[in-house]
């Protein structure tokens, strides 16, 4: 982690970097948002004050309450509320035991069914884009798919959009005109990074504000290209680039939700390529998170992150200090939490069930120690004496279950384990997808009426 | 005396001083020395040396991309001189690059451009955001032997598809080979939209450039 002092010194090169260099705006409307408001325009490039900024935070909540399908699937974001969990979103590849291919349809369900049967995952990620639909039906199918098939919240592609409009129209179909009214959509707005918003971006940023849905501005600077290479100046650049979206969002509607964001990493140096499992990775995320809370945002950031193509010791290592450094944090809301391959490239179910293991071990890990007469347990060690066994305690006995957790980890002894077929985790896995999917079926709580509009809106 | 430059010349390309480079191709031309003589016995002997350095894994990326910044502002100065002089300049290929309409991620594409000056190509990089109308408008222009597509985005690699059939629509389409390149991107995707190369990674593109180009 790091000290108070240097998130102080980031957060003030950041301010001076709005204040001198400037942040690139695409979109026209944005633009002239930020102008409207006292910032200096200098062709695209809005020069943001402190003040401006500081405006911004006042008027940005500290935590809110996303809207679920149904009250108990409302899920709180909140510096003081446990952190939200969402699946892998937006990978281009799919990757199984057959190898790398394109996202179909039959993916796209895949991945609606085990989110919608994670014991730890609450959000969909953006959706694999099924390329054996058409690209005029495709958002639209997609989100009939996510709909359908799971009651969990959905991040939504918010670009192009056209995409966006369709989401927009399934919340009306699902909750009616004035769906907006609480906070329900869960998407992710990117920075162009150095310092920049993208003409999409920036349209989607300010519908969603307009409409008072959350807005999420993450940046993924890329240490040694797309920001410097040293991470003080990585992170001062993102935390710049995530508060320029802040400004934008309170001016639009002030009080909007909004959530910091950054899964800024490094790039090699031998190849540009962004690196997810970099050790550098892990302290960005911390500090992402510490940045964030310094300025009184919830954030999201980590994720079970990886550069490996497999579901490997690689695959595994990175993604459990990735998903502890955003823990360890107190991240708000964890995207990638489950799924993801070859550094945001590639979706794995059997890396999804494998995450979400390795999530639910992370969250007993996290658990606070408990120090009292019953977890000191005097009377226990003394029944049992010096060389005694706890086993007999009545003690053990009404805690034996505390210790027993769900998990794909092999902790059989060598011979049962070498009997069993000496199974890797990655087999594991995906016999465990198998086994999901057979269990699985699909919410039945849509009304006939909406599920015939719905069908229609999408499907036709 | 001349060779005493010539090695400079070289040196700023390995340093990536780009002014330093601009400087000495002024200073050799204001010694009357020929502008491929400096190009040649001066900043290609740099920027080879900078291409073996990055093989080797001796440079990183910010070495070899300021390698090829330097040689460029170096031919920039030379180029007057050089288009007058009735030799011409040997080049491995003359290629066109840019990331197609709608995406402005351009890390990668600059990077492929990098590698492809530093292996002796004569870049024109188009930046970010490039619609299909200014790519065939700058093949038309400049006649290039490649055009390099890249996208970031699943939803614009149809853009690297509708350029290249807007090639075939204006009957280019046989002058100039087509590589694609980007996260997103496959070889099948490649063959899909009839693209003639592909690679995954900047060094990858370099080897298929030179093959495309017939320049190994």
């Amino acid at each position: 982690m790091v000290g108070a002092e240097e998130v102080q010194q980031i957060h003030e090169a950041a301010l001076r970097l709005l204040d001198e260099v400037g942040f690139s705006v695409l979109d026209a409307e944005a633009q002239g948002i930020f102008a409207a408001h006292g910032a200096r325009l200098d062709d695209h490039r809005v020069h943001l004050s402190a003040e401006l900024v500081g405006e911004a935070l006042a008027t940005a909540p500290a935590g809110y309450t996303v809207a679920g399908r149904r009250p108990e699937l409302d899920l709180h974001v909140g510096l003081d509320a446990p952190p939200v969990f969402g699946g892998a979103s937006s990978p281009a590849f799919v990757i199984d035991t057959s190898g790398r291919r394109q996202p179909t349809l039959d993916d796209v369900r895949t991945a609606v069914a085990l989110v919608q049967m994670s014991p730890n995952i609450a959000v969909h990620g953006v959706s694999l884009s099924p390329q054996d639909v058409s690209v005029e039906r495709r958002a639209r199918v997609v989100l009939h798919t996510h709909v359908v098939g799971s009651d969990k919240a959905c991040a939504v592609s918010v670009t192009p959009p056209s995409e966006l409009e369709a989401a927009l129209r399934v919340e009306e179909i699902l909750y009616g005109s004035d769906w907006h009214a609480h906070p329900r959509l869960w998407s992710i707005i990117n920075t162009t990074s150095p310092l920049q918003l993208s003409a999409e971006a920036g349209q989607a940023l300010v519908r969603l504000a307009r409409l008072g849905q959350p807005v999420c501005v993450a940046a993924c600077a890329m240490g040694g290209t797309t920001a410097p290479a040293t991470l003080a100046g990585l992170l001062a650049v993102q935390h710049a680039e995530v508060l320029a979206g802040l400004v934008l969002t309170q001016l639009v509607r002030p009080g909007c939700p909004f959530l910091y964001g950054g899964t800024s990493s490094v790039s090699s140096m031998r190849s540009g390529a962004l690196l997810m499992g970099a050790p550098e990775y892990w302290p960005l995320t911390e500090a992402t998170v510490q940045l964030g809370h310094h300025v009184g945002l919830p954030v999201r950031a980590g994720g079970a992150l990886t550069d490996a193509h497999a579901v490997d010791y690689q695959a595994g290592a990175e993604s459990a200090l990735g998903l502890a450094a955003a823990l360890r944090a107190g991240a708000q809301f964890i995207l990638h939490a489950a799924g993801i391959l070859s550094s945001f490239n590639a979706y794995s179910p059997a890396k999804f069930v494998a995450d979400d293991g390795l999530l639910g071990a992370l969250l007993v890990a996290q658990r606070p120690l408990v120090v009292s007469d019953e977890t000191l347990a005097r009377d226990a060690v003394a029944a049992a004496g010096p060389g005694g066994t706890l086993l007999t305690q009545a003690h053990t006995r009404q805690h034996a279950r505390d210790l027993e957790h769900p998990t794909l980890m092999n902790h059989e002894p060598y011979e049962t384990w070498h009997a069993l077929g000496r199974h890797d985790l990655a087999v594991v896995a995906t016999e465990r997808v198998t086994d999901i999917l057979d269990r699985y079926s699909p919410p039945d709580d849509l009304d006939s009426v909406t599920r015939r509009q719905l069908d229609r809106y999408c499907l036709t | 005396m001349a060779d005493d430059i010539y090695a400079k010349m070289a040196q700023s390309v390995i340093d990536g001083e780009a002014e330093e480079a601009a400087a000495l191709a002024a200073e050799g031309l204001r010694q009357g020395l020929s502008p491929t003589d400096i190009l040649d016995k001066g900043f290609v002997k740099g920027i080879e040396e900078v291409g073996d350095l990055f093989g080797r894994g001796e440079f990183f990326l910010p070495e070899l991309v300021q390698g090829a910044e330097a040689m460029k502002a170096a031919v920039a100065v030379l180029r007057p001189e050089l288009d007058k002089s009735a030799e011409g300049r040997k080049v491995a290929g003359k290629a066109i690059a840019g990331t197609v309409a709608g995406d402005i991620h351009e890390i990668g594409k600059t990077i492929v451009c990098s590698m492809l000056s530093a292996a002796g190509f004569e870049v024109t990089d188009l930046g970010p955001d490039v619609s299909v109308e200014t790519f065939i408008e700058k093949v038309k222009e400049l006649k290039p032997d490649l055009l390099l597509l890249s996208a970031l985005l699943t939803t614009t690699m149809p853009n690297q598809q509708k350029t290249i059939q807007a090639l075939k629509d204006a009957g280019l389409r046989e002058q100039v080979k087509v590589m694609i390149g980007g996260a997103p991107t496959t070889r099948a995707w490649a063959d899909e939209i009839g693209a003639d190369g592909y690679a995954e990674d900047a060094i990858e593109a370099v080897a298929a450039a030179k093959q495309l180009v017939g320049a190994e």
